[in-house]
């Protein structure tokens, strides 16, 4: 059965809406009904305001007609809000604006109850330039919805606004009576001014326009229209806390003007510019020498990973534990999937308190019908999610999220190994720690640090990350990027939080930073879980190409709205652009200042004297203490990371880990590339190259010295 | 009488609840005193041209026409400097010395407890400690070096704080206390060049303490990453040392090079008071040594002079007993880890000493011969070269022998008690010369120019050459921007060609060599200072001139 909600707004208009009336009861009416195959059941809503005497007569009389609601709004209203409180009403999920002051054919509306169930979204009835009617799905509207420049643009703008949300549209011409009809712009100044308009909103950005979900106790289906597209993200994330769009007008006209100004500054003054810049440079690093120092000191002060004594975790009883949700999205990666079930099994918590999900890419074909092959344990299922843009890990994950039973979640990749007592540990870290701490999450690091160089590199960082650079932000309470997987969290909170943002490419660290600004926390548990460090330099660098363009992400969209993020937060806004921004800055920083460093000393006859010049004493002692001591410590801090981790036999590579912040800064360009132009790419990092199913306890070897690198692994789109 | 006992007791109890506070306390207390009775003693915390020195590199760092970390020069590691650099600034500390004070100070009292506190990880003897921070404070030597600004006393507290971190590692095996031995080595490292025997010493201890400890339990790779891990931090001293080198003299060795073309030894220019007595009386040594084993003999005479006889006939003797344990415990099989510090680092800050001094890394030391005639004569305290200090570099690691000595036999213990105190009585009331005291022997006086100079100097700069006139610039009393010397590069180099281009005064020193004004004016500077300066002061060799002003032509 077909529904539709009329909705007329009225501005005293009795005379021409009862002519309306009949019309409508007329084409829908229960002697049409014979006439058509289905029944179209059908209310009519009419809003007004300040109603004369002969239209609250007329509404009295409108009132008795089971099929019409009558609306007076206190108070005087443009039309469009009348509309905006009659869509509001409407029950049903199809709704049709229709003017009172226009005569209509029956035709008119006989064309759109044939269209009702149509696969368009929205129909537009126009006669020559001019829209009569529109008719639309009740989430056009609750997605679009917006306050038009005045009623009569209404349409106009209600089209635009559709056609930008991705919605498809049908325009179809009808013939309104001419004769009757009132023209509010028939006059030139009118064509004039609706050409402009029109104009106007094609070139005003529409920004992206977020689209409830169906369900409103689910996230399902909900996303954004922008670009005129659909974007399924199954979150009720908005779109300015979401990196759907990456600049903000306001960052690009900051960012422009800061551009401009050293460009005009390199022009006009060269040498007092270039001074400005290596003075703000060495300054900035000099901080971060001292926040690294003292992150160090922190870390080591006083541990604040959470720690379990063992009597700890047997002291919990099995019955009472919940059920606990793991989410593994896989993306043809179900090569891998044998040692993460196996892994999955060692877990202490009861299998049928379990509840595993695997999370399938509708596309992935060839991994489902592995998948299905495969004799799955009754506490793994999988969730096949629908195709849609973006095609993200979070969007699998915020799919999965609807569909987990637990009432605690954690996500973990399809190459983990997560330690077997890590959701027992989580469970006491949640039981014991303040209601603020709604995420956990657990340390990563690699089961094949001795593969090959890169492999040794990455592990050497992982441990700095984790055991050094985390604990100490931990300690001071202050903002943690989450790392990709084993998170856990209450699955309430993270609903409450909106889950992920399906278009940020690093969405643990956008999270990390969410919960923090509303007033959440982090806890690092100490527990491990064992991933696969990538041993491929191509692959390497698209897997961090993606983490620094995600920190580019999650850096712009942070500091979209900076005065309130620094009155609320004070010290730990300054972290932020420290630990964020600072980082992703000297990516594309430190190279430069290599280069400088090198020729100063290589080539000092012909660039000495200038670079002399462009540093002056004080900034030249900075710098120097920046290079010198800034270097060694973020050297010694691998070090450190490596000893506190017992990973000995990496320390000696330690020392060669410049050439790894090299690679770092060659992924820091594809990243910068790839946000201006391919922003929301999900940079494929492929897993299983070790080659070696994974087994706790068994002796690693080295397989080789240096990995594998082929140009063609960078242009690899997975 | 019960009374007494009640309060005794009660001291005890209180003295074993705060020891390390309450010797603190002592050691402040110590070292104030001194600080106070050698300053006022004629300014004897002055009374090493090395001490000047330092303090006016540190003053030059802030103060002179072209400061700067170029100012702290290639010839004595920068650390004791940088140090007093919070402390300089001010006029007074500066000119009495008390900058550099505060900090030798500072080292000795800190230095004095935790020696105690190693004494008693090797000895588990709260009585044999406290006797061998007796031994430390009560070093005369000790107790004027910790009052002057020489690197002596910082050294010192940095070998104990490596002995102490070392040792305790070697008991436990806790990675903090392994971090803070690295981070003295390096720091000691940067404070003395004997501090890179300490580096080596502490490189193998911690090599051979890893292999006996960790290979067979956790293998190869964590004996490799505790030496890496060592090095990375004991070992960046030296790295950062060889960078200012690189970048200020485009050598990164230059320290090497200076000091094995015997170039750059300030030291041997220190010519004391007494220095000038020197030579008409039969000091045991001029010159290079020649052979390995007159090294030895030169070096471990110089111990012997500045530690006491007794002392350190006692330390060896705890040096050879101690052995005999040692090697008693490696073949019974029983864990002999926590002596190892003592023992590596003493033998080869020893051994490498008397190697250096050997190939003439180290300036010659001049002392008087370990003959019956000098030890029975206190007279001859008064003469010696400086570097006989160089002998007191090993004390720490004597009064620990002899505490390990004294710990394992109560009567021994007690001898060694007598011995000690036997030592101690005679370095003041007994004619006997059983240890060289630096305070009978060091003095500091007022150059014959220096009233002179202050009472013209008139203004402008003065061109002088800092590498042999150090302790005229500092008897001034002058800001360091006032003058023109071998640091200030550009001023310096065209001064040397054309002295009236920004000097006023010009002032060297023909009877004594390697004054570079005197040696590097250039014929065209030396017409200069004939038609453009005035010699308005000479005497003993100084000359002074004074550049003729153009409104008014007469000399002073």
């Amino acid at each position: 059965m077909d529904t539709i909600s009329l909705v007329i707004p009225i501005h005293n208009e009795a005379l021409n809406l009862q002519s309306l009336l009949t019309l409508i009861h007329g084409v829908f009416g229960e002697k049409q009904i014979a006439r058509r195959s289905r029944t179209i059941t059908y209310e009519i809503i009419i809003v007004t305001d300040n109603p004369d005497n002969q239209t609250i007569q007329n509404i009295q009389t409108m009132s008795q007609d089971g099929a019409i609601r009558v609306y007076i709004v206190d108070g005087t209203h443009k039309k469009s809000d009348l509309c905006e409180i009659g869509f509001a009403y409407a029950k049903y999920t199809v709704l049709a604006k229709i003017d009172p002051d226009v005569q209509y054919y029956p035709g008119i509306l006989s064309i759109i109850a044939g269209k009702i169930s149509g696969k368009s979204d929205v129909f537009a009835a126009f006669e020559i330039e001019r829209t009569e009617v529109l008719i639309f799905t009740k989430r056009v509207w609750e997605t679009i919805h917006f306050t038009p420049l005045s009623y009569q643009t209404f349409n106009m703008e209600f089209l635009h606004r559709a056609t930008e949300a991705g919605f498809a549209i049908k325009q179809v011409p009808v013939t309104t009576n001419q004769e009757h009809k009132i023209f509010h712009f028939a006059d030139f100044g009118g064509y004039i001014y609706t050409r402009l308009l029109n104009l106007f909103m094609k070139i005003k950005k529409v920004h992206p326009q977020y689209m409830p979900s169906v369900n409103k106790h689910s996230m399902i289906s909900a996303g954004f229209g922008y670009k005129k597209q659909h974007y399924i993200t199954h979150t009720n994330l908005q779109y300015r806390e979401s990196a759907i769009e990456s600049f903000m007008l306001k960052q690009l006209l900051t960012y422009g003007l800061f551009f401009e100004c050293i460009g005009f500054g390199l022009l006009l003054h060269p040498l007092l510019t270039l001074k400005i810049i290596v003075a703000t440079l060495s300054i900035i690093y000099f901080l971060d020498i001292l926040f690294t120092l003292y992150l160090v000191f922190k870390t080591f002060r006083t541990s604040h990973e959470i720690g379990f004594t063992k009597r700890e975790l047997k002291q919990i009883q099995k019955k009472i534990l919940p059920i606990y949700s793991i989410l593994c999205p896989l993306y043809k990666e179900a090569h891998v999937l044998q040692s993460f079930l196996e892994g999955i099994a060692r877990l202490d918590w009861p299998k049928e308190k379990l509840d595993v999900l695997l999370l399938l890419e509708e596309d992935d074909t060839e991994s489902i019908e592995k998948i299905q092959c495969m004799h799955l344990p009754s506490y793994v299922q999988t969730v096949i999610v629908p195709q849609s843009f973006p095609k993200t890990k979070p969007k699998a994950c915020n799919y999965g999220l609807a569909y987990a039973k637990g009432v605690y979640i954690v996500i973990y990749d399809a190459e983990d190994i997560p330690d077997p007592l890590q959701l027992k540990k989580a469970y006491a870290g949640f039981k014991k720690l303040p209601r603020n701490i709604v995420c956990l999450q657990a340390k990563l690091n690699y089961y094949n640090p001795n593969q090959n160089l890169l492999t040794r590199f990455f592990t050497a960082e992982y441990s700095l990350w984790f055991d050094i650079t985390l604990i100490g932000l931990q300690s001071m309470n202050t903002i943690i990027p989450l790392g990709g997987t084993s998170n856990h969290f209450r699955t309430q909170d993270l609903k409450n939080l909106s889950a992920w943002d399906p278009f940020n490419v690093t969405e643990d660290a956008d999270l990390g930073m969410r919960l923090f600004k509303q007033g959440y926390q982090t806890a690092i548990i100490d527990s491990i879980t064992f991933e696969e460090a990538n041993s491929n330099v191509g692959n390497w660098i698209r897997q961090r190409s993606r983490w620094i363009k995600g920190y580019m992400q999650t850096y712009l969209v942070h500091t979209r709205n900076l005065t309130p993020l620094i009155r609320k937060k004070g010290i730990h806004a300054f972290i932020f652009h420290l630990v964020i921004g600072g980082k992703i800055a000297f990516i594309f920083i430190n190279p430069l200042l290599w280069l400088i460093t090198i020729s100063y000393f290589t080539l000092y006859s012909i660039v000495g004297p200038v670079i002399e010049k462009v540093y002056p004493p004080a900034i030249l002692y900075i710098a120097i203490i920046s290079l010198i001591f800034g270097n060694y410590l973020y050297l010694f801090c691998y070090i450190l990371a490596c000893v506190k981790k017992e990973q000995w036999g990496l320390i000696k590579y330690v020392f060669l880990i410049p050439f790894y912040w090299l690679l770092m800064s060659v992924a820091g360009c594809i990243a910068f590339y790839q946000l201006l132009f391919k922003p929301h790419y999900w940079e494929k990092t492929v897993h299983g190259l070790h080659g070696k199913t994974y087994l706790p306890g068994k002796r690693k070897f080295s397989f080789s010295f240096l990995p594998k690198f082929s140009f063609g692994q960078l242009f690899v789109n997975s | 009488m019960k009374h007494i006992v009640n309060t005794l007791i009660r001291v005890h109890n209180y003295y074993a609840k705060h020891t390390d506070f309450i010797l603190l306390l002592a050691s402040a207390w110590i070292s104030i005193v001194s600080i106070i009775y050698f300053y006022f003693h004629g300014n004897q915390n002055l009374s090493d041209y090395d001490a000047l020195a330092r303090l006016n590199i540190a003053r030059k760092l802030i103060d002179s026409i072209t400061p700067g970390i170029g100012q702290l020069g290639g010839i004595w590691l920068p650390f004791p400097q940088i140090l007093f650099l919070p402390f300089i600034w001010n006029d007074f500390l500066w000119h009495s010395g008390l900058a550099g004070s505060i900090v030798s100070g500072t080292s000795f009292l800190i230095g004095a407890v935790f020696l105690k506190k190693t004494a008693f990880l090797v000895t588990k003897s709260e009585k044999i400690s406290l006797f061998v921070w007796i031994m430390f404070v009560t070093n005369v030597n000790i107790l004027l070096l910790q009052t002057m600004a020489m690197s002596e006393s910082f050294f010192l507290f940095c070998l104990i704080m490596v002995l102490h971190f070392l040792t305790k590692w070697t008991k436990e095996h806790d990675t903090g206390d392994f971090l803070l031995a690295a981070f003295f080595v390096m720091l000691i490292t940067l404070t003395r060049y004997e501090g890179y025997f300490v580096f080596i010493g502490s490189f193998l201890t911690v090599l051979l303490e890893s292999v006996l400890f960790y290979w067979r339990k956790e293998g190869y790779r964590k004996v490799e990453g505790m030496v890496l891990l060592f090095l990375s931090v004991a070992g960046y001293g030296i790295f950062l040392w060889c960078i200012y080198c690189a970048l200020f003299y485009k050598d990164p060795l230059y320290w090497l090079h200076l000091y094995s073309s015997q170039k750059g030894q300030i030291s041997s220019f220190t010519v004391s008071v007494a220095a000038s007595k020197l030579k008409s009386l039969p000091l045991s040594l001029k010159g290079s040594p020649l052979s390995f084993s007159r090294a030895f003999t030169i070096y471990s005479s110089a111990i012997l002079w500045t530690n006491g006889i007794i002392t350190t006939l006692l330390g060896l003797f705890g040096e050879v007993f101690f052995a005999g344990i040692a090697i008693k415990g490696l073949v019974d099989k029983k864990r002999v880890s926590e002596y190892l510090p003592v023992i590596i680092i003493g033998l080869v800050l020893f051994s490498f000493l008397i190697y250096g001094y050997y190939v003439g890394f180290i300036p010659s030391i001049e002392f008087p011969s370990l003959t019956w005639q000098h030890i029975l004569s206190k007279s001859f305290n008064s003469f010696s070269h400086s570097n006989i200090r160089y002998g007191i570099i090993l004390s720490p690691l004597i009064f620990l022998l002899i505490g390990l000595a004294a710990s394992k036999n109560k009567i021994l213990g007690f001898l060694i008690l007598i011995l000690f105190g036997l030592q101690l009585y005679t370095n003041f009331y007994t004619p006997l010369f059983l240890q060289f005291s630096f305070p009978k022997s060091w003095g500091y006086s007022r150059l014959k120019p220096i009233p002179w100079f202050t009472a013209h100097y008139d203004g402008g700069l003065i061109l002088i050459s800092a590498n042999r006139h150090e302790n005229f610039m500092f008897q001034t009393g002058l800001p360091y921007k006032d003058f023109i010397y071998e640091g200030t590069r550009h001023y310096w180099i065209t001064s040397l060609n054309n002295p009236s281009q920004y000097s006023r005064w010009v002032i060297y020193d023909e009877s004594i060599t390697d004054d570079k004004v005197h040696d590097f004016l250039t014929p065209h500077a030396l017409n200069v200072l004939k038609m453009q300066f005035v010699l308005v002061f000479s005497s003993e060799g100084v000359n002074i001139y004074r550049a003729i002003d153009k409104n008014n032509h007469h000399a002073l």
